[in-house]
């Protein structure tokens, strides 16, 4: 899997909501094991010390935590990981309504717009 | 100290100024691009520092030393041309690398060789360009060295094999080793590099983090490139 | 480390020798059956034509070489050559080790197939008129011993100035020149030695003279002399020569040697300080 990197902005920045997506998904569940860092660049094709920088940003951001022995693992601490899912959830519907009012249209337009579609979008939404 | 200190350095070819009282410092750990327009002294800087051009002025201190034979044994080079002879396959290659390298891990070698998916008993006069470039960069990178020298490794590939060579390279790097990897592809390297350096009449004119750039200017180093060499 | 480099050096210029050597001996054994069929057109070609690639196969690996060395140093290979971690004198010691193998070997078989074919069609033995010459008179006194091993440091010497003016002649501000560059050292290098070997064996005291029998003009007697070559060749450009006695300056072996410490050192530094890989 690899990303396709917007080069205006810091690399270690995208690298960090992509593995704070993992997380919210799930794809990263609670508790496991971090993949190196020397793999998670090879997957990404990115620097090693960009993955290393983004790590450790996770690690400030208490969503994960490193053990001198073992490695790294995703945070166990579900609050932390609710957190995290409802700040970017906020800040989705926040980009959303932003979109909707520069649109013209008012909050039930918009929010029968999103009933309307709710069940048409098929499949798994991705962050 | 810096594993690369360079001072004043400075090359004339004839009346023609390759480098121009140069100064740079480079740490080990990184993957630093170096970027330039043509003639700009990129691969003059490389042969200097691979202790294959002995005529320069000024400073030059590699891990303390000057190019030599102290630093040969550290620094692994890819020469932006085939070192090697056509008759050779890359197992015979693999042999000789093995034979006057200390450092070099044959079982990485094999490895590369598998990644890459060549065959260790094809000749060199068989091979595309890609799968040359390919061979003389396992090589390299096979080498167990503290400073990696790398001579434009992904002009004159196919893009899909630019992919490969980068992740090759991304994979034998070790933690504590500088790659310093010339280029004018600047776009396929963007995402590896941690530093870079632009060259122009022989003189630094920018050497920064990469992340650091993005985040100042909120420009990619492609479009920094372009911006600074219009 | 030396017999390393010596035998990676060696391969190179082997693919192309172990081609050549096997056709000059094809191309003699040819013309010893041809020249049993006793017809003298027949004989006369092909003796011809086996002399004659005989000659150019030591020539295209004598060429082979030196310019398979220029290539390993100073050309695209040098980038695999000059990043192994060896010491200078390492490399230079390998080269000369190199050198020699191909010349010696090379000159060897030269002799040998020459003589072979010779043999074939003259009616003296040949191998026994050169070994008669080598143990009865070049071996038979101290002299043609001496001279032997002035010869062989010769060889050597004349084989460490390809390696000078490779060297020398490959540095960054004869760049321009290309391959010239060395051929230029070259033949100022050739030209210095003429020169100071000339002088050296006129003016430096030290000489043979020959006394010569004037019926037979065989050498009669060798004496060592206190002086050079100066005053001998003013007597015989003078009113009254004599036909009979020469001296041959020794001063020559002097400004030789001189010389070669000379380039030794430059080639030396060069190798080091100089060095700037062309490719």
């Amino acid at each position: 899997m690899t990303i396709n990197f917007d080069n205006q902005r810091p690399i270690y920045i995208q690298l960090l909501e992509h593995f704070q997506a993992e997380i919210i998904t799930g794809s990263w569940s609670p508790g496991q094991k971090i993949t190196s860092v020397r793999e998670l660049a090879l997957t990404y094709e990115v620097n090693p010390n960009t993955v290393q920088r983004a790590l450790s940003e996770l690690e400030r951001l208490n969503l994960a935590q490193s053990d001198r022995t073992r490695g790294r693992f995703v945070t166990e601490d579900l609050e932390v990981i609710k957190e995290l899912r409802r700040d970017s959830a906020r800040q989705m519907t926040e980009d959303y309504i932003r979109s909707a009012k520069s649109l013209q249209l008012d909050q039930d337009d918009a929010l029968s717009l999103v009933k309307k579609y709710w069940d048409e979008e098929e499949g798994g939404n991705t962050l | 100290m810096s594993l690369i200190e360079l001072k004043d350095l400075s090359k004339n070819y004839g009346h023609v100024r390759a480098l121009d009282r140069l100064n740079l410092n480079l740490d080990g750990g990184r993957i630093v691009g170096l970027a330039g327009p043509n003639g700009s002294g990129k691969t003059t800087l490389l042969r200097i520092l691979g202790a294959f051009d002995a005529a320069y002025s000024g400073e030059v201190r590699i891990d303390g030393h000057k190019p030599g034979l102290e630093t040969r044994s550290i620094v692994s080079y890819l020469p932006d041309k085939t070192a090697l002879s056509d008759w050779m396959t890359a197992n015979q290659a693999i042999a000789i690398y093995k034979n006057f390298f200390a450092d070099f891990d044959e079982g990485r070698a094999r490895e590369m060789l598998d990644f890459f998916k060549l065959e260790g008993s094809q000749k060199l006069s068989q091979m595309s360009k890609g799968m040359r470039e390919k061979v003389q960069i396992m090589l390299v990178m096979s080498r167990d060295a503290k400073i990696y020298l790398l001579d434009e490794p992904i002009s004159g590939v196919d893009p899909a094999s630019r992919k490969t060579i980068l992740r090759g390279i991304i994979s034998q790097a070790s933690e504590n080793s500088l790659v310093l990897l010339s280029t004018h592809l600047i776009q396929d390297i963007e995402p590896i590099v941690d530093e870079i350096v632009f060259l122009d009449y022989g003189r630094v004119v920018l050497h920064e983090q990469a992340d650091k750039m993005r985040a100042e200017r909120g420009q990619s180093l492609n479009e920094a490139f372009e911006e600074i060499f219009a | 480390m030396i017999g390393k480099l010596y035998r990676l050096e060696m391969k190179e210029t082997w693919r192309v020798a172990k081609v050549i050597y096997p056709l000059m001996i094809f191309a003699t054994a040819a013309a010893v059956l041809l020249s049993l069929l006793n017809n003298a057109a027949l004989t006369g070609i092909s003796v011809f034509v086996s002399i004659l690639a005989l000659v150019v196969g030591s020539i295209i690996v004598t060429v082979q070489t030196v310019t398979n060395d220029y290539h390993n140093f100073q050309g695209k290979r040098g980038y695999l050559y000059r990043a192994i971690p060896a010491k200078s004198s390492d490399f230079l010691l390998s080269r000369l080790g190199y050198y020699l193998t191909y010349f010696v070997v090379t000159l060897v078989i030269f002799a040998l197939l020459l003589m072979t074919i010779l043999n074939s069609i003259m009616d003296i033995g040949v191998f026994s008129v050169v070994g008669n010459f080598l143990s009865q008179v070049l071996f038979a006194n101290s002299w043609g011993i001496l001279f032997s091993v002035y010869v062989l440091i010769s060889i050597v010497i004349s084989i460490f100035t390809f390696i000078f003016a490779i060297t020398v002649g490959s540095e960054a501000k004869l760049h321009r020149l290309g391959a010239g560059g060395p051929v230029l050292v070259y033949f100022i290098y050739y030209l210095v030695g003429q020169v100071l070997g000339l002088l050296s064996a006129l003016f430096i005291p030290l000489g043979v003279r020959m006394t010569v029998d004037p019926f037979s003009s065989a050498i009669l007697n060798f004496e060592l002399v206190n002086e050079g070559m100066f005053r001998s060749l003013l007597d015989s450009m003078g009113p009254n020569p004599d036909p009979n006695t020469a001296v041959i300056g020794l001063g020559v072996i002097f400004s030789q040697l001189l010389l070669t410490i000379v380039i030794a050192i430059l080639t030396y530094r060069s190798f080091d300080k100089k060095f700037s890989l062309r490719a």
